[in-house]
Formats: C-alpha cells, structure tokens, sequence
C-alpha cells in the first residue's frame, strides 16, 4: 500500500480544518482542531491499516471534514446560548429601557420637529448670545412702532456696547396665495434686520433702499405651502391682508425669527403702517458688541431707556437675551411635562395604587433600582409620545399644505395627553409584571384554583420570578381582608428549585 | 413571609393542597416544584441514538459516525449539547502513550450518571430505539 495517497489525504482534510477552526472562539480552537485532527489522522490510519482506502471512502472522509464547519459555527453560535438570548434578554429591564431609546432614536433621526428646532437643529442666526430683544412689557401701554424705531435709531450711537440695531413691527395676517388663504404672521423690519441676524435669503436678495412698498421676503415654510418650493417663485406675487405684494426673496429652512414664527417680511419704512392703535407689535434687535458681555449690555441699556423720555409716558420696555428667551421657554415646558404628568398619575390612581401595594419592601437598593427603572422607562416613554405627537400633527399640517394650522396646538396636546395616558397604563403594568428584586419580566404563571369555587378557596393567578426571588398574587376577585394582591420574597434555597436560566430551554 | 425551600419540601409530605398554600404564601409553587421536580432532559431521537451508541462502547466522534451512519455535521454538535447538558464526558487519552506510539492524542466520550438514567427513559420513549438495541444484541448472540 502506498503511504503517499494518505499524506496527500491528510493534508487536505488539515486544511479544510484549519479553515473551519477560523470560525471557533480562540480559546476553544486549539481544543477543537486537536480534536478533530486526531481523530481524522486515526481514521486514515484505519482505512489504510484496513485497505478500505478508495477514492469513495477518501471522498467521504472529505466530507466528513466539511462537517467541521458546522461544529465550528455551533461553537460560535451556541444554540443553547442564542436561544437564551433571545428568550430572556426580552425580559430584561435593559431591553425595556433600549426599546424606548430606539423609538426615540427613530424618531429624531430625521428632521427635527420644528417646536424644538431652537434647541436641537443649529442656531437660527449667528452668535445667539450676543443679541437683546426689546419689546413691550404686558402692562405697557401700545406704542407707535415708528416712535420706537426712531427711539431705537439712537442707542448704538450713545453708547459703544452695541454694533447694530433693527426694529420691527409684527401683526397677525392673512395671505392668498395659489394655494388659497392661510393665517400667518407678517412683520415690517428695517432694511439691516437679516445682516444683524447673520442670514442670507436662500433664494432672490435683501431688502434695499430702492425697494417699493409692495416688495416682501417670504419664509421657506410659506414658499413651501404656498409655491410648492418653486424656484421661480421670485416676481411672482400674492396677496397679503388685501394688498397685492411681488416676492423678492425666500429665507433659508433653518432660518426663525427670534421672537416670533414670521412668515412675510417687508420693509419698515414704504409699507403703509395700520391706523388702528394695538393693532401692530413693535419691537427691536440689538447685536451687542464683541468682547462685551450680553448681560452688562443688557444692564446698560434698561438704564438708557430709563433716562431717555421720549417715549410716551407709562412705556414699558422689557430687554431680554435670547438666551434668556430659551430658558423661559424650556422652564415652560418643564412646567407642563410635570403637571401633565401629575395629572395623568391622578387619572391612572387604580392602577397605579395596585402598584403600591406591591411594592418593593426589601433592601434599600432593590428599591431604588425598581423605582429608578419605573421613572425611566416613564421619561423615555413620555418623552417619545411627546415627539410622536409633535411629529403626526406636523406631518397632517405639511399635508393639507398650510405653514401654520391655528389647531395644530391644541391638536398637538390632545393626541400627546391620549398617547400619554395609553403610554402610562402600558408601563404601570408592565411594572406591575416584573420581579421586586431583579426588576424582569416574571415568567412563570399558575393559574390557581377554579373559578367555580372563587368563595370557597383562593383563586386567580400567581407570577413566579424564575430566578427564584418571589411570587406575585393576583387573586380572581379582590375580596378585602380575605385575599388581596401580595409580592411573596421567597428565600435563596429556592434557586436549588427554580434552576438555571440556560438548563430550561436546553432540550436538543 | 419568607419560606425555604427545604421548610417548603418537608411540609409538602404532609400538607395537602390547601395546607401548603397557607404555609407558603402561594399555592403555585407546590406544582412548580413537582414539575420541576420531574423535569430531565427531553432528548431528540439523534441525540438518543448518540447516546445509546456510546453507551454501546463506541466511544471517539467517527466511530460514532460510522456505527450510526449519521454525517459529522449532526454527530458533533450532539455531542457538545449531550456534554453541556452533563449528560456525557469527554476527556483527552493519557498524552504518554499517544506520544510513545507517535500519533496524536484523541478525546473520547463517556457516559455520566444522569445520561444512564436520560437513556432509559429516552429508549422508552422511543420505541424504535428499543428494537434497534434488541436487534443487536441478538446479532451480537
């Protein structure tokens, strides 16, 4: 017999082994390859010493070698060890708390929605920090806006803190366009008003000198709504508050006013002011020169409006950073999330009484985890039902083709108070399933007794942690002092019972 | 109200139903415990037969595959779930006499305590193992 044919052999099955021995974990692939390596050289041995050597019995060995490969892949992806995964990790609080993060990823991963545009998508102009608004305080009486703008026109020049002023007057307006009539906000602004905010229009230009009175600047939610985004919008016109205005340019998407949701700008000076008193907003834009913090600025110029008395008597004006503007906004909606939510406690007191009752009572830190995962899990679903809502009524806004809907709002709020409610519910009895130590999904269920003999004997069901931590009671009928909804701790010998996690599903 | 488990077993004896749920605080746990209690290892046929062969005496992964016919790519994998499950026990021949005879060292498999006990019941269960093992033991007669 030939030694050669067995070398050749032993070699290619080496091979196709040490291929495979790739996909095992490296520190079991010695192990393996040593396994397998003996006990194909004592096959060949075999065949050799028993002169069943064929090119049948080589090709089958062969193929018994490709076999490796799926004892390999079963090394690296342990059946036993997948299906745990896959049965348990579902149970897990970190899987609960992941969940509601990735539907929250989901839903900011696009464009931002735009009530939280300010705090989330990039500044709307530049250098934020360093602009002061000031307008009416609310116990001022009107003022003229021509008055303060020739008012305004004088504070860069008394006092160095300031590079540029624009003054603007803003009104609620209606405006006709191709796509029919929508409610909008219009404001007449100084020609310097978008090169102190640091913005270009994206598309035609800047109010100049020369501009008529009939010439407006439009926003991109408007151009949007009401031009479909044509780019050959520029030179077209459309009607606003009765007047038939021509479009010089369209404002950048991320562009927003500072103070209010403006959709047409025109200029200041050419556009006839209203004769009805309270009837247009004045207001104006400081841009607080560089080195020269906003807050002393802001100090100096509440002086300087102090000493000037020009301006009618019992004028108010309030000066405030834009900063200052965003933190009251935030501390607003700081305000409404925590009385929502004290609300939707009120509303969900069964429930959530049940879940009190059954409350964790054993060491400080079991608690705290089971409270801190409560919390979370409540933020994050709260927090998702919040944007969801925001997002819905966007999207049903951007389809019916208005910039801005007078119930999206409202609608706004009612679909984030149901979805609140909905989301709470789900979460308090979500909470209500879970073990008080280790905070997973109970697993076992027994149903007890039958319900034929509810007053006879206890019935209803019992939720076993299968790590072996407790039972949850849940009686068919809640009868007071006779049986009642109970958390049991059971003690640690009861793991010999209840077994490891991976011995329940190992069933080959 | 806390209660072990050796407490648990015990009072189980000579409690009925209704007297062990007083004593544990949930009823549910006396059927869990007798379920639990009677819960060995439900075997696949591939898996009997693997563990009946090497119950036979074959004792190395190829014998295994030539006795039963069944491809490396099952026989392996059925040995590492009958391993994990300490139903056999595979360990590595003296590495001095597979150097004196200059050849490499194999790993052989053999059965525990509880995989004799996993066979019984799994030839019961399976009725065609059964004849197979009576069919050779009376070719080996």
């Amino acid at each position: 017999m030939n030694v050669h044919p067995v070398n050749k052999l032993l070699w290619w099955c080496n091979l196709i082994l040490r291929l495979a021995s790739w996909i095992v974990p490296r520190q079991k692939r010695l192990e393996w390859r040593q396994e397998w390596e003996g006990e194909v050289w004592h096959w060949c041995q075999f065949l050799r010493e028993s002169g069943r050597l064929s090119v049948r019995t080589e090709q089958e060995l062969l193929s018994h070698c490709w076999g490796a490969f799926v004892d390999a892949v079963w090394h690296r992806f342990n059946r036993v060890v997948v299906l745990t995964f896959v049965n348990e990790f579902p149970r897990t609080p970190q899987f609960c708390v992941l969940a509601c993060l990735a539907l929250l990823a989901a839903l900011l991963a696009g464009r931002p929605v735009a009530i939280f545009s300010g705090i989330f998508a990039p500044p709307p102009c530049i250098d934020p920090g360093h602009l002061l608004t000031v307008s009416l305080s609310e116990k001022s009486p009107w003022l003229q806006p021509e008055l303060l703008l020739e008012t305004a026109v004088r504070w860069p020049k008394e006092t160095q803190l300031f590079t540029s002023e624009a003054t603007y007057a803003w009104r609620p307006s209606l405006v006709r366009g191709p796509e029919g009539g929508e409610s909008i906000q219009s404001a007449r602004v100084t020609s310097g008003v978008f090169e102190l905010l640091g913005v270009r229009p994206s598309l035609g230009r800047d109010f100049q000198e020369v501009d008529s009175e009939n010439c407006v600047i439009l926003s991109d939610a408007l151009w949007k709504s009401q031009f479909r985004g044509d780019s050959h919008v520029l030179s077209r016109s459309l009607l606003l508050n009765g007047r038939i205005v021509n479009i010089i340019g369209v404002l950048p998407a991320q562009f927003r006013f500072p103070v209010r949701n403006i959709a047409v700008f025109s200029s200041f000076g050419t556009f006839p002011h209203p004769l009805l008193p309270m009837f247009e907003w004045p207001g104006v834009l400081l841009r607080v020169a560089a080195g020269v913090d906003a807050e002393t600025a802001k100090r100096q110029l509440q002086l300087l409006i102090s000493w000037q008395g020009n301006l009618p008597a019992g004028t108010q004006l309030a000066v405030s950073s834009l900063k200052d503007l965003q933190d009251q906004a935030l501390k607003t909606y700081g305000i409404v999330v925590v009385l929502a939510l004290l609300a939707l406690l009120a509303l969900q007191w069964r429930s959530f009484a049940r879940l009190l009752n059954t409350r964790p009572h054993a060491p400080v830190r079991d608690c705290w985890r089971w409270y801190l995962f409560f919390a979370m899990k409540n933020a994050l679903m709260l927090l998702t039902v919040f944007f969801a809502s925001l997002e819905i009524v966007q999207a049903v806004v951007t389809r019916i083709n208005v910039s801005t809907h007078p119930f999206a709002g409202a609608a706004a709020t009612w679909l984030f108070l149901f979805g609140a409610t909905v989301a709470l519910r789900w979460s308090i009895l979500d909470q209500f399933g879970r073990c008080r130590t280790c905070v997973r999904r109970l697993a076992v269920r027994v149903n007890l007794g039958s319900p034929a003999h509810v007053l006879l004997e206890l019935t209803g069901v019992e939720l076993v942690c299968d790590e072996g931590h407790g039972t949850l009671h849940i009686p068919l009928m809640e009868s007071g002092c006779v049986d009642s909804e109970r958390w049991t701790y059971l003690h640690d010998s009861w793991h010999v019972l209840l077994g490891s996690k991976e011995s329940r599903i190992s069933a080959p | 109200m806390t209660v072990t488990f050796k407490e648990f077993s015990a009072a189980r004896d000579f409690f009925d139903y209704k007297g062990s749920a007083r004593l544990t605080g949930g009823t549910c746990l006396c059927s869990i415990a007798t379920y639990k209690m009677d819960d060995s290892p439900k075997l696949s046929y591939t898996s009997a037969l693997v563990l009946q062969t090497i119950s036979s005496g074959y004792c190395y992964g190829f014998d295994i595959m030539e006795v039963t016919g069944l491809p490396s790519g099952t026989v392996y994998p059925a040995l590492r779930r009958l391993e994990q499950q300490e139903l056999i026990k595979s360990s590595w021949e003296a590495p001095g006499s597979a150097l004196a005879d200059n050849r490499p060292a194999r790993k052989y498999y053999r059965m525990t305590r509880d995989g004799k006990e996993t066979l019984v019941k799994a030839v019961q269960r399976y009725a065609l193992l059964e004849q197979l093992i009576r069919a050779g033991k009376t070719k080996r007669r």
